[in-house]
């Protein structure tokens, strides 16, 4: 088992550098950050010594080494264009990023596996295709979009909740929603096909034979067992939330890691770019690799697949 | 020490006297303003000495700073910290009076220590032109500096007093020294109206009613500006009363904002920001648009009103002028007419009578379905374009190192006056300039040197006629810079700083008691 994570532990930590790579080579390729610091008329000499003082006149594989070794440290830099540490940034908003992923991952565990399993045990009624529908339709609306929609009928019509921003608890239902429906769908799939599986097993029929309640065949034996792949599922589906947080947050201005990260790509704020990307980044390798040493364990099979 | 031969000037002011005010007793500060502000705040923006060239600065520092002279209702050179100001006959010389009992937010006094050391500092836009021509800033007494510049420069009062930089907004020497650069962007202290209460950045900044303030004491106790970057977020919170006034709202979100019973939308009647087309392809003897027919049919195939009633509700002005109105030394051209016929007709004497395929097409982000208009305009007799849509920045630093080429839109908004419009985009030493006419140039040197008014002005009315008659620039709009206003709002302080594009002055500001 030890083997194994070791294992486990160090692909997540060359998949960590390859990504450290790729978004310092992509910050650079999109232009030249001194280009927006410098005043307009600020001259050659001027934007030689600012490009000095923050080492971007090194070669690449200097820069990318001083990089990588103050990274691991928890340093990424100074914002430019807040001129503070870009990780006491991401720690500042992490906390409203996290409330609306939470919040997202709750409205679609609440939505999403209870009317799975009702599609999946009344499979061809028009509830289950009403319930498709209802996904698709969440699959099929951009978020963007979705939210606009919302924002009129429930902020400015009915005037139940605030329409942007972050204070009261009110303030995140409508963000929690639209961030929320999109991923509804994929885990009502799932957890449909999931219990469908499950439902034909024999075990299943025995169950019913043996005349035990429907909701006790359905919860305890059937939903129990068709449960693994849904939560796998819907830990990485948090981590997802989060990196897909960043339209839903301009929309609502929501102060998250997402509003932060576009305005950072817009003024090319590229500490701030390459600490978020780091971070959203090391999350989802953990996350995975957390599942990964769960499935080790309650399945030894794994352990020894190559 | 050089003798100063002082002459009366118009503005040598008497402040009070000028603006009707005293420092009568006032209703305590009530209230909570809001704005949805349409960019991202900086830090940089909490600090005088990194103002970039551009108003959205201002619109911090009018609450938390205040300057020596500034534009205000009275002019766009009134004393503030100071209490006049005056120019010496050989132009060499400069000096200001500090006004006396002017204070900090934490209690010390304004000096002219406080004076040489904020413009020592200063290293925002504008900081190498500036302190390359001052050769001194003498501090004459606690109260008093003395500017001597190297030579006569008719543009000290424009680089110096105006937004055109922040070169003239007085930070506290003694708590800068004491916190540091990074220490006072985390806790600015200025001598302004409004004092310092806190900033999530990229988020909001409040700020609090100081009643020290030497003018008068605000109106309202609390303002708050909210950064939201989506229109229709801050046309949502407008409506729902979340903010008291939105700024930059445009097309049918604004129409929306106009049908709201008690909601109303305004904008600066004059405005420093204007549209054009450059083409930098002109100076080619090879390229079509090297022929002056060619760009006169350009200009006559843009429909400017209907492009200003669909994209700013009719709040902008069309113009046939490069330089806007609210600049000094301006010179006002009528708009070219809409006449698709003619610029058909011109078209084919330059030789082009089924057009021709001009490149790419650079719209000004994020404007692109005025792009798309434009671009349509073109089309219409037969220059053919091909869209490019790049971010802000990129194309900013793309145009600067002059990387485009073909048919860009640009807009700028930068303060100043003709002249310095004109060195950025014109003169031979220009940012943007991608052709220099030789003519133009020894103009723009001479009215560079020219210390009487009058006839710098003909020089600089001489160069806008040259560039008007050779089409050299095609100008758009005056571009309109429309906010919403909520109903409960009594004075949101749009024009009462001529050509100001934000609220001010933060202290004039009122809401309708509820």
């Amino acid at each position: 088992m030890s083997r194994f994570i070791l294992g486990r532990l160090l692909q997540s930590i060359v998949s960590l550098v390859v990504v450290s790579m790729v978004v310092f080579v992509l910050v650079r390729l999109s232009g030249d950050p001194i280009r927006i610091m410098a005043p307009p008329e600020a001259s050659e000499a001027d934007i030689a010594l600012m490009r000095n003082y923050l080492g971007l006149d090194r070669p690449w594989p200097v820069q990318y080494w001083n990089f990588l070794t103050r990274a691991v440290q928890g340093d990424f830099g100074k914002s430019v264009r807040f001129r503070r540490p870009a990780m006491e940034l991401i720690v500042e908003r992490y906390g409203a990023t996290l409330e609306l992923g939470g919040l997202a991952v709750l409205i679609v565990i609440a939505v999403a596996l209870p009317v799975g399993v009702y599609a999946a045990v009344r499979r061809g009624t028009v509830l289950d295709y009403l319930a498709r529908g209802f996904a698709a339709l969440g699959q099929a609306v951009p978020p963007f979009w979705l939210g606009l929609l919302l924002v009129l009928l429930f902020g400015v019509l009915l005037h139940l909740v605030p329409t942007s921003g972050r204070g009261s608890p009110l303030h995140v239902i409508l963000p929690g929603i639209t961030l929320g429906w999109f991923a509804v769908a994929g885990l009502m799939r799932l957890t449909r096909s999931s219990m469908l599986d499950v439902l034909g097993t024999e075990y299943v029929k025995l169950a019913r034979i043996k005349g035990l309640p429907e909701r006790q065949v359905i919860w305890k034996h059937a939903f129990k067992n068709a449960a693994l792949p849904v939560v796998t599922f819907a830990a990485l589906l948090f981590v997802a939330l989060l990196n897909g947080s960043i339209i839903v947050e301009t929309v609502f201005n929501w102060p998250g890691l997402g509003l932060l990260v576009i305005e950072a790509v817009d003024s090319r704020d590229y500490p701030i770019v390459q600490a978020v990307v780091m971070c959203l980044s090391a999350m989802y390798i953990g996350v995975n690799l957390l599942v990964d040493v769960l499935y080790a364990y309650l399945n030894p099979k794994i352990r020894y697949s190559p | 020490m050089r003798h100063l031969a002082l002459r009366a000037r118009a503005f040598v002011l008497s402040l009070p006297l000028l603006l009707g005010l005293a420092p009568a007793a006032s209703a305590a500060p009530e209230g909570t303003m809001t704005w949805g502000v349409h960019i991202t705040l900086a830090s940089r923006w909490l600090d005088p000495a990194e103002t970039e060239g551009i108003i959205t600065p201002f619109m911090v520092l009018y609450a938390l700073h205040d300057a020596l002279v500034k534009p205000m209702p009275a002019g766009i050179n009134t004393p503030s910290l100071a209490e006049s100001f005056t120019q010496s006959k050989d132009g060499l010389t400069y000096e200001f009076v500090i006004r006396k009992g002017v204070k900090f937010h934490n209690g010390e006094p304004v000096t002219a220590e406080d004076v040489k050391f904020s413009f020592d500092r200063y290293r925002g836009s504008g900081a190498k032109a500036l302190k390359d021509r001052v050769k001194e800033l003498q501090i004459v007494d606690p109260g008093r500096v003395r500017f001597h510049l190297k030579e006569p420069w008719p543009d000290f009062m424009t680089f110096y007093g105006t937004s055109a930089t922040g070169a003239g907004w007085i930070v506290p020497k003694k708590y800068v020294e004491h916190v540091g650069d990074d220490g006072f962007k985390r806790s600015p202290i200025g001598a302004g109206p409004y004092k310092f209460v806190s900033f999530n950045p990229g988020v909001e900044l409040v700020l609090e009613a100081w009643d020290g303030y030497w003018r008068k004491t605000p109106n309202i106790k609390r303002l708050v500006l909210r950064s939201m970057a989506e229109e229709t977020t801050r046309a949502a919170a407008l409506k729902k009363g979340e903010v008291d006034i939105a700024y930059l709202l445009s097309g049918p979100v604004a129409e929306d904002i106009r049908r709201m019973p008690g909601f109303k939308l305004v904008a600066p009647k004059e405005s420093p920001a204007i549209f054009w087309v450059d083409l930098p392809d002109q100076w080619d003897p090879k390229s079509p648009w090297h022929d002056r027919r060619v760009r006169l049919a350009t200009s006559h195939a843009l429909d400017r009103q209907a492009l200003n009633q669909a994209e700013t509700l009719g709040f902008s002005t069309p113009t046939g002028s490069l330089i806007p109105r609210a600049l000094e030394f301006s010179k006002v051209f009528p708009t070219p007419a809409f006449d698709v016929q003619k610029a058909k007709q011109l078209m084919a004497e330059a030789g082009y009578p089924n057009g021709f395929d001009a490149g790419d097409f650079y719209p000004w982000p994020p404007y692109f379905s005025m792009g798309e208009a434009l671009a349509g305009y073109l089309q219409s007799i037969g220059i053919r374009t091909k869209m490019r849509i790049m971010e802000r920045a990129t194309m900013t630093a793309a145009w600067r190192d002059r990387k485009l080429k073909n048919v860009i839109i640009g807009i700028t908004g930068a303060g100043g006056n003709a002249a310095t419009r004109l060195e950025a985009y014109v003169s031979k030493g220009g940012i943007y300039t991608s052709g220099v006419m030789p003519d133009v140039e020894d103009l723009f040197q001479r009215q560079a040197r020219e210390t009487d008014v009058k006839k710098r002005e003909a020089l600089l009315h001489q160069i806008q006629q040259i560039l008007h008659d050779r089409v050299t620039q095609i100008p758009i709009y005056e571009l309109a810079f429309i906010w919403g206003v909520h109903p409960r709002v009594e004075e949101p302080g749009v024009n009462l700083i001529r050509s100001f594009a934000y609220s001010a002055p933060l202290e004039d500001l009122k809401l309708k008691r509820q």
